[in-house]
């Protein structure tokens, strides 16, 4: 899919590629992952209004926002769905962006080794000594949905992060 | 052979290139442009008899975000004396986007505010790092010829060179500015299609960034006169191999400051060779080693005449040093 949408100078805009890469065996819970960037377009009455699309083209210093959608395609419902996303190496993740509707969020400092709670998250800073973790040092966020999935049912999670 | 006068406080405040680079620190926005993001998300779910993971990704280039930024590296104003030819202003010029850029330079030395406007203003481009302007080494600046090429966080010295009117008094400031402007867009927030590297768009953050920087007239300099006496072998004053040439610096500090931490370099000329012991200060002989006295040769550094002079008041007697060398 093609957008051509006049922009009034803020990011270039094109495709973003959202494809499974995987298929495991079941699938019973279909992901996809869209990255969009919000734009300032002026509407037909000149007025501007703040738009997303998707994130082709970034220049640093932009937020991407990125969607995690999780469905239900079977016909029974589905329980202990988790959903986890690395925050790219490139990307800083914008602090009290994720949503979190019916999910319990955890974040990790490790490489997704291990995941807790913002607050308890600690990291060993260059003095060697222990200190609370900052949105620099998150490296996947992962959303545990509190109730099962029905069938066809779809969950959307989200959050933001900055191109460095 | 030039002679360097170095003195701690306000005469030479960034003498020293590599503190003043130190000093000027610009960070830059890290991923190149062109760098592709993938992000990959993962679902796990329970069903059926098992646990199962399905996965989706999402992928972006980072375009080329252009930004310029341009320091004044001599942390005061430079002081001159009416009259002077070619006095040094050392700017840096560097290059805060995430990509290759080019840049144009200009120099503009009527700016308001000052007391005088520097004459004669030119931009030179430093070949070699070395934070001096040296003749017939640094190339000046052409527009269009030789604008600086600088990668992601690269960063150039480059120097203003005006002469000094004679009209001036001590205490007169004159100002010139620097500006450097992207050849890719100056104006912030536009886009420009395709230029960026790699085939990225060009996304103008600061893409022209100018600083002033100054000339102070004071009547506090330090003068150095040298002379050179030649004396052939056969008593005459040719200079022919064998001939010994006794050089004879008078230093003289001028105005009503102190100069502290004062020192005298001074290389010699090719093709001669030292005279061991032949190094005075006011008549007073200095060894050639590094030891109690205020002098050495080939110490401090290698192949040069060092003295040094401590603090001395503006308006004290002139301090004369002497060596000699003979031409081999």
């Amino acid at each position: 899919m093609k957008y051509a949408v006049a922009v009034s100078l803020t990011v270039l805009i094109g495709v973003t590629s959202a494809q499974a890469v995987e298929s495991a065996g079941n699938t019973a819970v279909e992901i996809k992952i869209t990255a969009e960037v919000e734009v300032t377009v002026k509407n037909a009455d000149g007025i501007e209004e703040v738009k997303r699309v998707p994130a082709a083209k970034v220049p640093p210093g932009t937020a991407v926002i990125y969607t995690l959608n999780a469905k239900n395609t079977s016909a029974q419902p589905v329980a202990d769905v988790v959903m986890t996303d690395p925050i790219p190496a490139a990307m800083e993740y914008v602090d009290g962006s994720v949503s979190a509707q019916d999910a319990r969020v955890t974040f990790s400092v490790d490489g997704g080794k291990s995941f807790a709670a913002k607050e308890a998250l600690k990291v060993r800073g260059e003095d060697g000594a222990l200190r609370a973790a900052v949105p620099a040092d998150y490296t996947h966020i992962r959303w545990q949905l509190e109730k099962p999935l029905a069938p066809g049912e779809a969950r959307a999670v989200s959050f933001r992060a900055r191109v460095e | 052979m030039g002679i360097r006068v170095a003195a701690r406080s306000w005469v030479a405040p960034c003498a020293l290139a590599a503190l003043c680079l130190l000093a000027a620190d610009a960070r830059a926005l890290g991923t190149p442009a062109g760098t592709p993001v993938t992000n990959t998300a993962t679902v796990t779910y329970d069903a059926g008899a098992g646990t199962w993971t399905q996965s989706a990704s999402a992928v972006f280039t980072v375009d080329e975000r252009i930004d310029v930024v341009v320091t004044w590296l001599d942390a005061a104003p430079v002081a001159v004396a009416p009259a002077d030819l070619d006095r040094q202003l050392t700017f840096q010029l560097t290059n805060t986007g995430n990509g290759s850029e080019a840049f144009a330079l200009a120099v503009d030395a009527l700016v308001a505010g000052d007391q005088f406007d520097p004459g004669n203003a030119r931009v030179y481009l430093d070949s070699n790092d070395s934070g001096v302007y040296e003749p017939a080494v640094d190339p000046p600046y052409q527009p269009g010829v030789n604008d600086p090429l600088l990668g992601a966080d690269g960063a150039r010295l480059v120097f203003v060179l005006a002469d000094i009117p004679v009209a001036t008094l001590s205490g007169d400031r004159g100002d010139a500015e620097l500006e450097a402007t992207s050849l890719t867009g100056a104006v912030t927030g536009t886009i420009v299609a395709g230029a960026g590297e790699l085939g990225t768009d060009a996304v103008i953050g600061g893409g022209t960034s100018a600083v002033l920087g100054s000339y102070l007239v004071s009547d506090e300099f330090v003068s150095v006169a040298k002379t050179a006496v030649v004396t052939d072998l056969g008593g005459g004053s040719t200079p022919a191999p064998g001939s010994t040439i006794t050089y004879s610096l008078v230093v003289t500090p001028n105005g009503a400051g102190t100069f502290s931490n004062l020192v005298i370099t001074d290389a010699l000329p090719p093709f001669t060779t030292w005279v061991a012991g032949s190094l005075t200060l006011d008549a007073v002989p200095l060894s050639d080693v590094v030891d109690g006295d205020a002098g050495d040769f080939g110490g401090t550094i290698a192949n040069q005449v060092t003295v040094a002079l401590g603090n001395l008041a503006g308006g004290s007697l002139p301090q004369t040093i002497t060596f000699a060398v003979t031409i081999d």
